[in-house]
């Protein structure tokens, strides 16, 4: 009995260690895998959001319409970089020209095909306009009437300049637009030299307002 | 509110995972464009010569050469690459609406210019790699040309753009007669 009192505490120790040994590594590990998962859920997350939506910092909104404020220019700030890289696109700078995109309508719901729009815009203040819509791959929706924008001059205007465009599938009279079935479209206005008011206060934007859907 | 509250109970290593991934999301940001082979200048170095201006045909479904392109305006490109002599460049900018932009392989545009409302804006660009490797030269190169304005290429290779705003179907050939004029040509200093 005098020798087996040692063996049984010796093994109860052993067991206490691994336990330790055990806890510790799983404590670790468990700290480690919330550590790398947060640092790049949260790290590359953010970087693809801010990218694709743009902030503050590195644009200007006015309701539905984004404009990047450094598009096409020099020292271009990382993000405007990233996400002209993303889109492959070409934009004009924003010293001479000022490109608006829209993907929401007046309510914050996605602009899509299926649906119909009225927009409404006051005189717009630029030497030419041009508004356009894209699939949500920024390419052209294909249509019988081979209409896909509308530009300063194309564009059928009131007496004071303001005008309106409906978006939809079927023929509407007017400046009528065709989205096709395209699924998620896309607005472009691109205004070259425009008047410093419409880049400042940006109220000659047309709105965008949801008309129905089927 | 539970996950939240175990989440809370490991906040050292909460705090330090927000720290990494501000450093996570700055290496992301940078990193992107080098993910990105179709940006704009990989697209069109594709496709175009070097050093020659192509009228590209007026964007249609497919059969756009590039992403949002302006379906009512016609472009001419040419792909610079200034390695071994500069570029020259003369284009009449004919209409109002009517720009110029120079672009970095990297998308930067780093020389514009509109089309005056009063006036056809000529234009007689010479476009040089940064450094004084070709300055001797271009004294000579001012002597045949007086108007030659010089430009600083931050890259050897670029896009020079000329954008030509449609005004109407009526217009296009009378467009594209304007931007057949257009020359992009290597030096020969």
């Amino acid at each position: 009995m005098a020798i087996s009192v040692p063996a049984v505490s010796v093994v109860g120790s052993q067991l206490a260690r691994v336990r330790r040994i055990l806890l510790t590594w799983l404590t670790l590990s468990t700290n480690a895998i919330l550590f790398v998962g947060l640092s790049i859920v949260l790290g590359i997350g953010s970087g693809l959001y801010l990218v694709d939506t743009g902030s503050r910092l590195t644009t200007q909104r006015s309701g539905p319409w984004v404009m990047w404020s450094r598009a096409g220019q020099r020292d271009l700030d990382p993000y405007t970089r990233a996400r002209y890289a993303k889109l492959g696109s070409l934009p004009l700078s924003t010293q001479i020209a000022a490109t608006w995109e829209a993907r929401y309508d007046l309510d914050g719901r996605r602009l899509h095909s299926s649906c119909e729009y009225l927009l409404e815009a006051e005189p717009m203040d630029a030497t030419w306009f041009n508004l356009a819509v894209y699939d949500d791959n920024g390419l052209l929706i294909p249509n019988s009437a081979e209409r896909h924008s509308f530009t300063s001059q194309t564009i059928a205007a009131n007496p004071d300049g303001s005008f309106f465009i409906v978006l939809a599938r079927e023929a509407r009279p007017g400046n009528w637009l065709p989205v096709g079935g395209a699924g998620r479209i896309t607005l472009l206005i691109t205004m070259i030299e425009p008047k410093p008011s419409v880049v400042e206060s940006a109220q000659q934007l047309p709105s965008i307002r949801r008309i129905g859907c089927r | 509110m539970k996950y939240l509250n175990r989440l809370l109970g490991h906040w050292p290593v909460v705090l330090g995972a927000l720290v990494a991934a501000g450093i996570v999301h700055i290496c992301t940001v940078f990193a992107l464009p080098s993910f990105y082979h179709s940006d704009a200048y990989s697209r069109l170095a594709r496709t175009l010569p070097s050093n020659a201006f192509v009228i590209l045909p007026q964007a249609r479904p497919r059969a756009q050469v590039l992403p949002y392109q302006l379906p009512a305006t016609r472009y001419a490109i040419c792909r610079f690459d200034i390695t071994d002599s500069p570029v020259a460049v003369r284009a009449t900018l004919a209409e109002p609406g009517w720009t110029l932009s120079a672009y970095t392989s990297q998308g930067e545009s780093f020389y514009v210019l509109p089309a005056s409302e009063q006036r056809r804006v000529n234009l007689s660009l010479l476009i040089l790699p940064p450094g004084d490797r070709f300055l001797g030269p271009i004294t000579e190169a001012r002597n045949y040309d007086p108007d030659l304005s010089t430009v600083i290429s931050p890259s050897r290779e670029g896009l020079i753009v000329i954008q030509a705003p449609l005004k109407g179907r009526t217009y296009a050939a009378e467009i594209e007669q304007a931007l057949a004029q257009i020359v992009c040509r290597k030096v020969g200093l």
